[in-house]
């Protein structure tokens, strides 16, 4: 256990020294802001109620699914887990006495970390913002659905994590590698415009899954459906991206 | 005596063809042995497989009795290596870099760091980032490096390169005052053949990916004037053949 720890305790640390998952934070720390200045700005300006208080950690968690979080979800594993085959530095990890079994869990553990980090502070800063610009009475079902929308919006993205770790095993410029995934994301949402059936098949689509959950009634088709598709990328990325890490020399 | 590292018919073959073929070798606790060879002879390889960083075509390599490639863990947990060049996360500052490496072994201390930082002459930059050292400061670093949690085993590849004459005297001395005092192996690989001859107990010569000799220092000198003209007698004895 102890080798795992550490250098799950050693890709924290590289993470937060990079500086780019701080900005990333403090990034997100804006983005709720703007929001919520959005958010009044309808209020006041059509005297319409956009968000109340339970529904503006919602709002907030859409808006980081769509678009914040896959962004600099993708960046910061390039910029610390791609760039590490770019520039050799695996080699310092690879040969201390851990397993690359145990260092590839404990990388992809520390960016699923990050990635919950930032939940965490979206669903603190929402909360508060929420309470304090849209004072409504939360009831104990609208805390526990907050709570599960962001607790399993976790898992889209550790497909997301697993995917970018894969490709950046057969990608070796990580400026190359963001391109390329932005690029692939672009086509794909431009293919779903014409072919609706396409968001169905592709888990790029369904980082916002946690819907599922908390629109009403729960779609259980749906829910499998998406549930076995999340699980069945995340299963081949994670073997393609091991099977390449484990054998590289 | 017993043995750190037993190697036994070690075969890595790139596509290109070049490579080891069939290694075989033992090194005891305490020695430090040296292996010479030409560019692109097979000692990095070599150390490479030694260390995991590759897997082998065949054979196998044994640092303290256990497979490199099956027990891995405890294979490197009383070893320090520089294989190829010394890496460092640039971005972070020479302590930090230490910190990484030491978390992996029990008890070590932020004294025990500062200790090999002094010990390699960079004490005074331990606070700096690494990204502004020289290719000697970097050197010294990585050294620290294979060096904090106090190997039983040492595997160095070329860790004089980059050095200034005090810090290769520096080195060297270091690493016959570790093998004698406290019976540390080192395994190195150099192409500064005086330094070499200066440094290792034994040393072995690998050409065209093959181990042609093994010898004592001692008995080297006493058949050749230096190590280098030892050397040259076995690379003319190989294009012989």
């Amino acid at each position: 256990m102890q080798p795992f720890k550490v250098a799950f305790v050693n890709e924290i640390e590289r993470m937060l020294k990079r500086k780019k998952a701080v900005v990333v934070l403090v990034l997100a720390f804006a983005t709720i802001i703007i929001q919520q200045l959005g958010v009044a700005g309808i209020n006041m300006g059509l005297g319409l109620r956009a968000a109340s208080s339970a529904n503006f950690p919602l709002l907030s968690l859409e808006l980081m699914c769509l678009l914040i979080l896959p962004l600099f979800t993708t960046l910061v594993v390039i910029d610390t887990f791609s760039s590490e085959f770019n520039n050799n530095t695996i080699k310092i990890s690879y040969l201390k006495p851990v397993t690359r079994f145990k260092l590839f869990i404990a990388k992809i553990l520390a960016y699923v970390s990050f990635v919950g980090m930032i939940l965490v502070v979206v669903l603190i800063l929402s909360l508060i913002v929420g309470l304090i610009f849209n004072p409504t009475v939360m009831s104990l079902n609208d805390i526990i659905k907050i709570l599960v929308a962001y607790i399993i919006t976790i898992i889209p993205f550790t497909v997301l994590i697993l995917f970018i770790a894969m490709m950046g095993q057969y990608i070796k410029s990580p400026v190359g590698l963001f391109f390329l995934c932005l690029l692939m994301y672009i086509v794909l949402t431009g293919v779903a415009i014409i072919l609706p059936s396409l968001k169905n098949m592709v888990f790029i689509f369904n980082l916002n899954w946690y819907s599922i959950f908390t629109n009403t009634p729960i779609s259980i088709s749906r829910l499998i459906n998406v549930t076995c598709q999340l699980l069945g990328y995340g299963a081949i990325f994670f073997a393609a991206a091991f099977h390449s890490f484990e054998k590289r020399e | 005596m017993d043995k750190v590292i037993e190697i036994n018919g070690l075969t890595k073959l790139y596509k290109n063809a070049r490579g080891i073929t069939d290694l075989s070798l033992d090194v005891e606790r305490g020695e430090i042995f040296g292996l010479l060879g030409p560019n692109g002879s097979g000692k990095t390889t070599t150390m490479k497989v030694m260390t995991g960083l590759m897997k082998p075509n065949a054979g196998t390599v044994k640092l303290f009795g256990h497979d490199i490639h099956i027990d891995f863990e405890k294979a490197m947990v009383r070893t320090g290596a520089i294989v190829e060049s010394p890496e460092h996360y640039l971005y972070m500052t020479a302590i930090d870099n230490l910190r990484q490496t030491a978390r992996y072994y029990p008890d070590i201390n932020n004294s025990r760091i500062d200790e090999v930082l002094e010990l390699c002459g960079l004490i005074q930059f331990k606070n700096e980032k690494v990204k502004g050292f020289s290719l000697g400061m970097k050197q010294r670093l990585g050294i620290a490096m294979a060096i904090v949690h106090k190997p039983e085993l040492i595997i160095l590849d070329e860790p004089l390169n980059g050095l200034d004459v005090e810090g290769m005297i520096y080195v060297r001395n270091m690493l016959k005052h570790l093998a004698e005092q406290d019976k540390v192996t080192v395994f190195l690989s150099s192409h500064l053949i005086h330094d070499v001859e200066l440094t290792c107990t034994r040393v072995g010569i690998v050409l065209q990916g093959k181990l042609r000799a093994v010898e004592s220092m001692s008995d080297i000198l006493k058949s050749f004037d230096s190590l280098e003209n030892y050397f040259v007698n076995e690379v003319e004895k190989n294009a012989a053949i």
